[in-house]
C-alpha cells in the first residue's frame, strides 16, 4: 500500500514537472497565444474551418475518445486496477478471464487486466517525454538551419540526413545495452535519433515562412531575429508541428515497447506492455489461459494506437488545407 | 522504366559517394566508443567469461591485455587500423587484439572464441533475404492497396482496404509476429523451430505489414492528387487508353512521393529485421546482436554482454543502412530530375 502511494506521488510529480517544464518551454516561445487561439477557435461552432472540419470528423471523435480513456487510465490507475500489477495473489494461478480477474492471471497469480492498465502510465510517459525532448533539441536547431541558412543550415541538415538514414532502434538498443536499461534511459536512448525528424520538419516550415511578406515587413520594423522567431515563425509552424507531435506518440509506444519486448527497455516485473510481452511470450506454447497473456496487452496496444492514429490523420486533415476535400 | 543516364547523374552519384566518408568515419567513431561508454570495459569483459566479482588485480590484467589502458585514441586508431601493434612488455596480448577494420578483422567474440566479422558474415545472407523479402511484400502489398483504392475511390472496397491500411499502421508488428508463431507454430504446427530458405516468407510478412500499409495510405493520396492533374486530363483527351494513362502517366507521377516515403521508412525496416528474427527464429545478425546485447524475446534477457560481437554487428547493419541509402537516393534521382540537376543539393 505505500509503494502505491509513493508510486501515485511520484507520478503526479512526474505529470506536474512536465506540465511546467512545457509551460517554461511554451512561454519561451510565446505559445501561449497559441493555446488561446485554437481554444477560441474551439469554442465558437462555425468560426474557423479547422474547427469545423475536425469536429466533423469521425476519426476525431474516435481517436480523441481512445486517447482521453487512456489518458484518464493513466493518471487513476491506481483506482481503476482491481488488483496489484507487480505482487499476485499464488492461490490465484492460471485463471481465465472471470469477474473478479477480467483477463485472468499469470503463473505468479498477477492480474493480467491490472498490469495492462499500470501499462498505460508507463506509455504515456515514455510517449511526453519522449516527444518532450525530441521537441526541445529538434525544433530549435530545425529553426536556427531554416532561419539562417548557409553554412550552420548545411551542417546540421547534413547530421539531420545521416541521423535520419541510421536506424534508429538498432543504436537506441546499444544506447540501452551502454546504460542499462530503466524509463529515462530508454527515452533518452530513443531521442537520440528521434529528433532529426522535428529539426527536418521544422527547417521546412522556417525556410517556407522566412520567404513570407510579414517577416520582411517585420525586419523592416527591425525586430530582433530572435523575436520573429519566436512571435512569427514559430506560431506559423505550428500545426505541422500538432501533427508531428500526435504522430510521434504512437511510434513512440511502439518503439520503446519493442525494446522492452527483446528485453533491453524496461525490464520485466514492470508493468510495461512490451515487458509484459517479453515476459509472457515465453509461454505462448502452454495450455490455454497462456496464450491470452501474451493476446490482451498487445489488443490494447492496438486500440491505444489506433487512437493516437486516428486522431493524427484528423488533425493532419484538418489543419492541412489542401487536403481538405 | 525507360532511363537516360544524363551527364548530372555521373556527378550526383560521385558527389554522393564522396558524402559517404565523412559518414562512415562518425560510424566507426560511434561503433568504436559503444565498448568504452560503458565505463570500465575490463569488468564486461570479465563478467562476460564468467567473473561477476572480479578483484582489482583481475581488472588491471585483463585491462592491459585487451590494450584497454591506453588513451582513447590510440585504442581507435588500433581498432581501425591495427597499428600500433601488441605489445607484450606492457602485458598486452596480441591474441585478443585486432588487426584492425581496415583489414577486415573485428576481433574474437570473448564469450564464444570465434572471429566476430566471419559470425556475422555467416547470417548476413539471411538478414539480407528477409529484409529484402520484407521490402518487396510492402512495396507490391502497398503499391497494389493504394492503386486499387485510388482507382475505386469512394466504393465498399475502398472503404474495406483504407479500414485495413490503418489497422496495419496501428499494429505493433512484434505482437503480429507473436501471433503469427502462435498460430502457425503453436497451434497448426506449420512453421519449424529451425526456419530455413522460404519460411522466410513469415517473418518477411509480419514485417511487411506496417511498411506496405503506411505506402498505400501515401500511394492512395499521391495517385488521387496527380489523378487531379491537368495533364492527366490531357492523356485522356488525346484519346489514350485509360491503361496508358494509369500506368505510365499517373503512376510514376505518383510513385515521387511513395518512394521518398518508402526510402525514409528504410531504416526502420532494418530494426523491424532484429525483432522478426529473434519472434521466429531466423537465424540473422539481429538473433545474434540482440543476444550479444543481453537481451532476447522469450524471456530470454539479462545476460552478459558480448561487446566485440556487438560492435561488429552494430557496424554492420549501420553499413547496411548506409549503402540501402545510398542506393535510395540515387533510384530516387533517377525518378526526380529536379534532385538529378542539382536543384535539390
Amino acid at each position: 500500500m505505500m509503494s502505491e502511494i509513493v508510486g501515485q506521488i511520484t507520478f503526479a510529480l512526474a505529470i506536474f514537472v512536465f506540465g511546467i517544464s512545457f509551460l517554461l518551454l511554451a512561454r519561451t516561445f510565446g505559445a501561449e497565444r497559441i493555446v488561446a487561439k485554437v481554444y477560441r477557435s474551439m469554442k465558437k461552432r462555425g468560426q474557423s474551418p479547422t474547427a469545423r472540419y475536425f469536429r466533423r470528423d469521425i476519426r476525431a471523435k474516435v481517436g480523441l475518445a481512445i486517447v482521453l480513456v487512456v489518458v484518464f487510465t493513466a493518471i487513476f490507475a491506481s483506482f481503476m486496477a482491481p488488483h496489484d500489477p507487480i505482487r499476485g495473489i499464488s492461490e490465484d494461478r492460471f485463471q481465465g478471464p472471470s469477474w473478479n480477474y477480467p483477463m485472468g492471471t499469470d503463473y505468479a497469480g498477477r492480474c493480467i487486466f491490472s498490469r495492462i492498465i499500470y501499462g498505460t502510465r508507463i506509455a504515456l510517459m515514455i510517449g511526453a517525454l519522449l516527444v518532450a525532448v525530441e521537441f526541445a533539441i529538434g525544433v530549435p536547431l530545425g529553426l536556427l538551419a531554416g532561419y539562417r541558412g548557409g553554412k550552420i543550415d548545411s551542417l546540421i541538415m547534413r547530421a539531420v540526413d545521416a541521423v535520419l538514414a541510421m536506424p534508429g532502434m538498432i543504436i537506441a538498443l546499444a544506447f540501452v545495452a551502454i546504460f542499462g536499461p530503466g524509463l529515462y534511459k530508454v527515452v533518452l536512448a530513443m531521442a537520440v535519433t528521434g529528433w532529426a525528424g522535428y529539426a527536418r520538419l521544422m527547417r521546412g516550415q522556417a525556410l517556407a515562412i522566412k520567404e513570407e511578406p510579414y517577416i520582411e515587413a517585420a525586419r523592416a520594423i527591425g525586430e530582433k531575429d530572435r523575436t520573429i522567431l519566436r512571435r512569427y515563425v514559430l506560431p506559423n509552424s505550428i500545426s505541422p508541428l500538432i501533427v508531428m507531435v500526435t504522430m510521434t506518440f504512437p511510434a513512440a509506444i511502439l518503439l520503446s515497447s519493442s525494446m522492452s519486448f527483446l528485453g533491453l527497455g524496461i525490464m520485466p516485473p514492470e508493468p510495461d506492455w512490451g515487458a509484459m510481452l517479453n515476459q509472457y511470450s515465453r509461454y505462448l506454447g502452454d495450455p490455454m489461459p497462456a496464450p491470452l497473456w501474451s493476446i490482451f496487452p498487445g489488443l490494447v496496444m492496438i486500440i491505444t494506437i489506433l487512437g493516437f492514429n486516428f486522431l493524427g490523420d484528423a488533425l493532419r486533415d484538418a489543419l492541412d488545407p489542401r487536403l481538405r476535400e | 522504366m525507360r532511363l537516360r543516364l544524363p551527364g548530372g547523374m555521373y556527378g550526383f552519384i560521385i558527389r554522393r559517394l564522396l558524402l559517404i566518408i565523412p559518414i562512415m568515419f562518425v560510424v566507426t567513431i560511434f561503433v568504436f566508443m559503444l565498448l568504452p561508454l560503458t565505463g570500465d570495459p575490463a569488468r564486461q569483459v570479465l563478467r562476460a567469461q564468467g567473473v561477476n566479482d572480479p578483484t582489482l588485480e583481475q581488472i588491471e590484467v585483463t585491462s592491459h591485455r585487451f590494450g584497454f589502458h591506453r588513451p582513447l585514441y590510440i585504442q581507435y586508431i588500433r581498432w581501425l587500423t591495427g597499428w600500433p601493434p601488441a605489445d607484450p612488455a606492457q602485458g598486452e596480448d596480441a591474441s585478443v587484439m585486432t588487426n584492425g577494420l581496415l583489414r577486415g578483422d573485428l576481433g574474437y567474440s570473448y564469450v564464444q572464441g570465434k572471429p566476430v566479422l566471419s559470425m556475422i558474415l555467416a547470417r548476413l545472407p539471411n538478414t539480407l533475404t528477409l529484409t529484402i523479402a520484407a521490402f518487396t511484400m510492402s512495396l507490391a502489398i502497398g503499391l497494389l492497396i493504394g492503386i486499387i483504392s485510388a482507382l475505386r475511390r469512394k466504393t465498399w472496397v475502398d472503404y474495406l482496404f483504407m479500414g485495413t491500411t490503418i489497422f496495419g499502421v496501428s499494429i505493433p508488428f512484434f505482437w503480429l509476429g507473436l501471433m503469427m508463431l502462435l498460430i502457425f507454430q503453436v497451434w497448426l504446427g506449420w512453421y519449424p523451430y529451425e526456419p530455413y530458405g522460404l519460411w522466410v516468407i513469415f517473418p518477411a510478412f509480419a514485417l511487411a505489414t506496417h511498411q506496405a500499409a503506411s505506402l498505400a495510405r501515401m500511394t492512395r493520396s499521391s495517385m488521387l492528387d496527380v489523378l487531379r492533374q491537368d495533364y492527366i486530363r490531357t492523356a485522356r483527351a488525346k484519346g489514350l487508353r485509360e491503361k496508358t494513362v494509369i500506368y505510365t502517366h499517373a503512376l510514376r507521377n505518383a510513385f515521387i512521393p511513395v518512394a521518398t516515403l518508402l526510402f525514409l521508412r528504410l531504416p526502420f525496416l532494418f530494426g523491424g529485421t532484429v525483432i522478426m528474427e529473434v519472434i521466429f527464429r531466423w537465424p540473422g545478425m539481429g538473433q545474434l546482436l540482440v543476444s550479444a546485447m543481453g537481451g532476447g524475446a522469450f524471456g530470454a534477457s539479462g545476460g552478459a554482454k558480448d561487446w566485440f560481437l556487438v560492435q561488429g554487428g552494430v557496424l554492420m547493419f549501420l553499413v547496411l543502412a548506409v549503402v540501402a541509402n545510398l542506393l535510395c537516393d540515387i533510384t530516387y534521382a533517377y525518378l526526380n530530375p529536379k534532385i538529378r540537376y542539382g536543384e535539390g543539393k
